[in-house]
């Protein structure tokens, strides 16, 4: 059938609706292209290429770039971290926020639960540059508010940021922080989207808050969890600013015990000049995500299938 | 039907995933951004021949002064004053961000033609961007004074040399002094500034301080052990100097080809004795290190340039007179930063004007005052300053045979540097392991120097 036989049949005045809505999406449209699309396709030609920042296309080199990175001991202890960030951000941001999203959606309302809503929401509305200064700081051995705390109960000083596996940790905890805020909000909306009458039903039928919790909202909540999942997978990959801005003082800093795929990559183009390997790296990232989000989807949707 | 409901979702993810990466991409390229004082706009001056009192005309001007040191701009700002004077119609934007940031900023500006009209920074870091005619030549008459007998010494005008020619005007350099606090040196009997590098480390043992708890309080030694960039491998390519030794070696005098030196036998002890020190609780990378534990009485000894007193004087003065600084036993890396004009730069005739101006030795002496770091020129007296400024005693009086390395002039050196600087603190962070381990640590040293050879062969640099 040619595409137009399908809106032959739409009255005039609706069919210029929406040619109008689409040009006044086209200037976005555009700009998208031009600013994200092209350089995204442009970091695929690069990649194939030994290409300097200031010396581009240089020489053709096929995968060279790609199999010279699976030999880097700075991108597998790149990608190492990054995933290990990665999952323990996803799964601890993700189920802290659908614990308070509960709490919130189901216990706790009107004032209260506004307040604590945005006590929780704070942190992402403060950019990401002066929360790390304000954690740099929290983390410090020596007068850091969380050794004082920990010490409390009789806990020895933690070198949050100068022990390789702790730093780690420190980048974990300062980031599901930043993340939970976000996630829970979002899952707040999607619980209470639910229909009440589903829930009511439940309670008639005898299910406990738990039963009514793992076998009425989880699933219907299906959907946004996986958004957030998604969305905090592609985020945690794409840790950068909080690891560059702990390194950032002389002395001192996780910079070099941290080393995140973004990082190395930004290291690699922009300090050593290697734009086509770091545009291979960044493919290597855009695959990694693709790939687990992929899978993501076809769990997720599996069992909901189920 | 469920097959292709789940191709549509995973046409929708990937669409989804190319969308947000590429955001995330955007964070690796946040670094530089054209900020205040970027020039707009290609120019039509090239190089100035000769200086030339009307180099800034009569109509109104900006020159933009870009640097890596912001402890500089008052000196830059003084400068710009007093050339004003001559110069009415010559306004300046001084900027300075940290040396990293900076860095990261010329390397899109100086492509993009947006960089400022004068850039303060280090030949070597500049020569990708001289290889692509980026950065306009010295004018001849400022080239003759650099390359002048006694002008500058021998070391500052090869640190300014690439490929057999002289590019910018030096401006300032730096060099390393031990500074040491003579209070704890005196609580600790040690009568002598130390002499050779196992002085150093001796002293480092007595003058280490710990709580009843056993937790060190006051390092003997404060140690390079983390930072960003190179300047972990710097340090230790310094301390390797006392040990006769450079990080890579020149096969033969000019032939452009190098191999890593920093893996024999002085190179595996000098990385022993990191250990150690941290084993034995000389140091730990859990206190305070750097100037900052140095000002704040947290470290007995550390070394770095000579910037470092007047911040003492004006962050800790309760210190001055409590501390000396002496000179490296056996040598030291000079760097130097030097002036430069990028090519295309609006107003280059005046930019070039100004930086002949900074040449002056009342400019000069005004920029060590102001900064503490050293003034390029060695043909100025110093005699008077020294007596009046006796800390800067360690960097202007070296021992006989003082030898000076400079940066080796191949593009590549700072990836093998920085690389190497994340080897070392990697190490460092490891020393409960390493300690006492000399085999160990000699196979880290060789497959690290495997590295740095690859990256030299990869540059056509390799003389193995």
């Amino acid at each position: 059938m040619h595409p137009l036989a399908a809106i032959r049949g739409v009255p005039r005045r609706s069919w210029m609706r929406w040619r109008f809505a689409y040009l006044v999406l086209l200037p976005t449209l555009i700009l998208f292209t031009f600013l994200r699309v092209v350089p995204t396709a442009w970091a695929f030609v690069m990649s194939f290429f030994e290409w300097g920042l200031v010396k581009p296309a240089e020489k053709f080199v096929g995968l060279d770039n790609y199999i010279q990175l699976l030999g880097d001991k700075n991108f597998q202890t790149a990608f190492t971290n990054t995933t290990v960030f990665a999952v323990a951000t996803t799964v601890l941001s993700v189920v802290l926020a659908l614990v308070l999203a509960a709490f919130l959606a189901r216990v706790v309302r009107g004032r209260t639960g506004g307040l604590i809503e945005l006590l929780y929401f704070a942190p992402v509305l403060v950019p990401m540059v002066p929360v790390t200064l304000g954690w740099r700081e929290i983390f410090n051995y020596n007068h850091g508010v969380l050794n004082a705390f920990l010490g409390i109960f009789g806990v020895n000083r933690v070198p949050w940021l100068s022990d390789p596996d702790m730093a780690l940790v420190a980048v974990i905890i300062l980031s599901v922080w930043k993340q939970v805020g976000y996630n829970m909000i979002i899952l707040i909306v999607g619980m209470r989207a639910i229909p009440q009458i589903y829930e009511e039903a439940g309670a008639v039928d005898g299910a406990s808050a738990w039963q009514r919790f793992r076998h009425i909202t989880m699933p219907l909540l299906a959907p946004v969890t996986l958004f957030v999942i998604v969305i905090t997978t592609i985020a945690s990959y794409n840790v950068f600013t909080q690891v560059y801005v702990l390194a950032s003082d002389v002395q001192g800093s996780p910079g070099r015990l941290v080393r995140v795929i973004v990082y190395d990559l930004f290291e690699n183009g922009f300090r050593f000049f290697n734009m086509g390997y770091a545009a291979a790296e960044a493919v290597y990232l855009f695959l990694i995500i693709m790939i687990l989000t992929l899978v993501q989807f076809r769990f997720l949707r599996g069992s909901r299938a189920e | 039907m469920q097959h292709l409901r789940f191709g549509k979702h995973l046409a929708a993810g990937a669409a989804l995933l190319i969308a947000v990466s590429a955001c995330g991409g955007n964070n690796a390229s946040a670094g530089p951004t054209t900020g205040p004082g970027a020039t707009g706009g290609p120019a039509a001056t090239g190089p100035a021949g000769t200086a030339s009192a009307d180099a800034c005309g009569t109509e109104p001007v900006t020159l933009n002064v870009w640097g890596g040191y912001p402890e500089i701009d008052a000196a830059y700002k003084k400068a710009g004053d007093d050339f004003k004077a001559t110069h009415p119609n010559v306004d300046f934007i001084v900027f300075s961000t940290d040396l990293r940031g900076f860095e990261q900023k010329l390397t899109t500006a100086l492509p993009s033609k947006t960089a400022g009209e004068v850039v303060i920074r280090t030949t070597n870091f500049l020569a990708r961007f001289i290889d692509q005619g980026l950065i306009d030549p010295l004018p001849a008459d400022i080239k003759a004074e650099v390359t002048a007998d006694g002008a500058y010494a021998p070391e500052v005008v090869k640190d300014n040399t690439y490929k057999d020619d002289v590019w910018g005007m030096p401006i300032f350099t730096g060099g390393t002094g031990i500074y040491y606090n003579t209070d704890d040196y005196a609580a600790a009997s040690i009568t002598t500034p130390p002499a050779s590098l196992e002085d150093l480390a001796a002293n480092a043992r007595k003058l280490a301080v710990k709580d009843g708890s056993g937790t060190l309080t006051k390092s003997g030694w404060s140690l390079r052990l983390s930072g960003q960039g190179s300047g972990v491998a710097e340090k230790f390519w310094i301390l390797l100097i006392q040990k006769g030794k450079t990080l890579i070696r020149e096969t033969a005098e000019g032939s452009g080809k190098w191999v890593a030196e920093y893996d024999g036998p002085e190179g595996q002890a000098l990385l022993g004795m990191y250990m150690d020190l941290l084993k034995e609780g000389v140091d730990s990378p859990n206190i305070e290190h750097d100037a900052k534990a140095f000002e704040t009485k947290q470290t007995a000894q550390f070394l770095r340039e000579s910037w470092v007193i007047n911040e003492i004087a004006a962050t800790a003065p309760d210190l001055v007179g409590h501390y000396a600084t002496v000179s490296p036993p056996v040598g030291d890396i000079l760097t130097t930063e030097s002036m430069f004009v990028p090519a295309g730069a609006a107003n280059a005739d005046c930019a070039w004007e100004f930086i002949r101006f900074m040449r002056e030795p009342e400019q000069q002496m005004n920029l060590t005052k102001v900064s503490g770091w050293l003034l390029a020129r060695k043909d100025i007296d110093l005699t008077q300053f020294l007596s009046e400024n006796p800390t800067y005693k360690g960097f202007l009086e070296h021992p006989d045979n003082f030898q000076l390395y400079v940066t080796p002039p191949i593009a590549e050196f700072d990836e093998i540097e920085t690389k190497l600087a994340t080897h070392l603190v990697d190490a460092y962070a490891d020393y409960e392991n390493l300690a006492g381990k000399p085999d160990a640590i000699k196979g880290l040293l060789d497959d690290w120097a495997k590295e740095t050879n690859d990256i030299l062969s990869a540059n056509g640099h390799y003389g193995g």
